[in-house]
């Protein structure tokens, strides 16, 4: 966590700065209309207060949900800001799985996961994945077991699976290969 | 001194018409949940955190025995708290769908948002009714509450730590190509036409005027019906943008703006 707080430390000061800004804005609502009043007429009150209190301690606290993986899960309170400002600005790359058959010259039939893996929702997969592009070589067991999952949905003319990094030059898209994985038939 | 004016006219039945219709939410949710390939994943691209910690052997996880089972158990939970509203069948269901919900965040790292946006207003919904001769407005201002304020909490997050590049340079027109390059369900790729064809600055301009409307959010408690009608409309206008734009769909979310809109009717005696 130190190594995250020292590669984004441009960010602490802004991350202070938003919290407190966060308990200034509930002090303010509290104060200056009669929200708490409704509120403290609800038999629950206390406990509803207490929720409040725990979410926004989450808003304030949790600010490595991109860290794999997590220690600790304080779900379902966790931070509702997904956007976490990034000394490297908005990296144009991307990520795909392949299907090639022995005899297609190179040619892609591409594996849309986030169709077959919907479940486990398109932003979490997309942080999954960008962290396996990002992180490669050091995940390549991962894209491994990946691809491995991904065996059981290809057809008797496969001959092998990949994941590929996708970047932008000049507008036009270009793939590495990071991972390949030969499949028996 | 401001006054909440959000439900202060709604008749008591929109208190169990917001239950009923909460459990719909999820019922969909559960429904269209294609959730039977993920059993197929290696169990070392699960990571186990929070409570699956604590479980010590989870082979039994990897099972589509195990997992038919329990959605079944799920949606019989579901359809008994939908039809009777019973406080039991409801937190039992509860602690179901978050052992459901912490699987899948075993492959996906963080949870996705709009189910947690959903888990936590049906829990503070379900804590704040509170039995007969309840207050209407006393009950359902707590998960109204919480649900404006976190799109609030992303507001200013995005303005404090993104402002002034965020919505000056070319960050968010880069975002919306970045968006339309990574795999979606539907293949949407509206992001990069759009960059192609719109100056970076309107897009920038747009998405500040978007993020203000979030950081108000909150404020809809206090604001006549209206405004607050029109400012929801807006909310479900920007979630089906990022959906056509960048793959990303908040259904559960658009779901929840629309059943405000409804239960905060005018003529609330018809419900």
């Amino acid at each position: 966590m130190i190594e995250y707080l020292i590669k984004y430390d441009s960010f602490v000061f802004r991350g202070l700065f938003e919290s407190f800004v966060l308990i200034f804005i509930v002090i303010l609502i509290l104060r200056k209309t009669d929200l708490l009043l409704i509120l403290s007429k609800n038999k629950k009150y206390p406990l509803i207060i207490l929720f409040f209190i725990f979410f926004n301690i989450g808003q304030i606290t949790d600010r490595f949900q991109y860290q794999y993986p997590q220690l600790y899960d304080t779900y379902p309170f966790i931070r509702f800001a997904m956007y976490q400002a990034s000394p490297e600005g908005v990296e144009l790359t991307s990520y795909r799985f392949c299907f090639y058959e022995e005899d297609s010259n190179k040619s892609c039939n591409e594996i849309n996961i986030t169709k077959i893996y919907s479940s486990i929702g398109l932003p979490p997969l997309s942080s999954r994945m960008n962290y396996l592009v990002q992180n490669y070589p050091e995940t390549s067991n991962e894209i491994l077991l990946w691809l491995s999952s991904l065996e059981r949905l290809k057809s008797s003319d496969v001959h092998f699976i990949t994941f590929e990094k996708e970047f932008l030059i000049e507008g036009v898209s270009n793939f590495i290969e990071l991972e390949r994985l030969y499949v028996q038939n | 001194m401001f006054k909440t004016k959000i439900f202060n006219k709604a008749n008591p039945k929109s208190i169990t018409i917001a239950q009923r219709l909460t459990g719909l939410i999820w019922l969909q949710y559960l429904l269209f949940d294609n959730f039977k390939e993920i059993i197929f994943l290696r169990k070392g691209t699960f990571f186990n955190r929070g409570l699956y910690n604590f479980i010590g052997n989870f082979d039994f996880l990897f099972s589509s025995n195990f997992w038919n089972s329990f959605r079944i158990l799920l949606f019989t939970i579901l359809v008994l708290y939908i039809l009777k509203l019973n406080h039991k069948h409801f937190f039992i269901f509860l602690v179901l769908i978050y052992f459901y919900e912490m699987f899948k965040k075993g492959f996906g790292g963080h949870i996705d948002h709009r189910i947690t946006t959903l888990f936590l207003f049906t829990l503070i919904l379900n804590i704040s009714v509170q039995g007969k001769n309840q207050n209407t407005q006393t009950s359902l201002v707590p998960p109204v509450c919480f649900f404006f304020f976190q799109y609030t909490c992303i507001g200013l997050a995005r303005l404090i730590n993104g402002f002034p590049e965020l919505f000056r340079d070319d960050i968010f027109s880069r975002w919306l190509i970045q968006r339309s390059m990574r795999p979606n369900y539907f293949e949407l790729q509206f992001g990069q036409l759009l960059v192609e064809n719109i100056e970076g600055i309107y897009l920038s301009s747009l998405f500040l005027i978007l993020t203000f409307v979030e950081l108000f959010t909150i404020l809809l408690l206090f604001t006549g019906r209206k405004i607050m009608r029109y400012a929801l409309v807006v909310h479900i206008l920007a979630h089906l943008s990022i959906f056509i734009l960048m793959g990303i769909n908040f259904t559960e979310n658009v779901l929840i703006l629309v059943m405000l809109i409804y239960l905060d009717r005018e003529n609330n005696d018809s419900l």
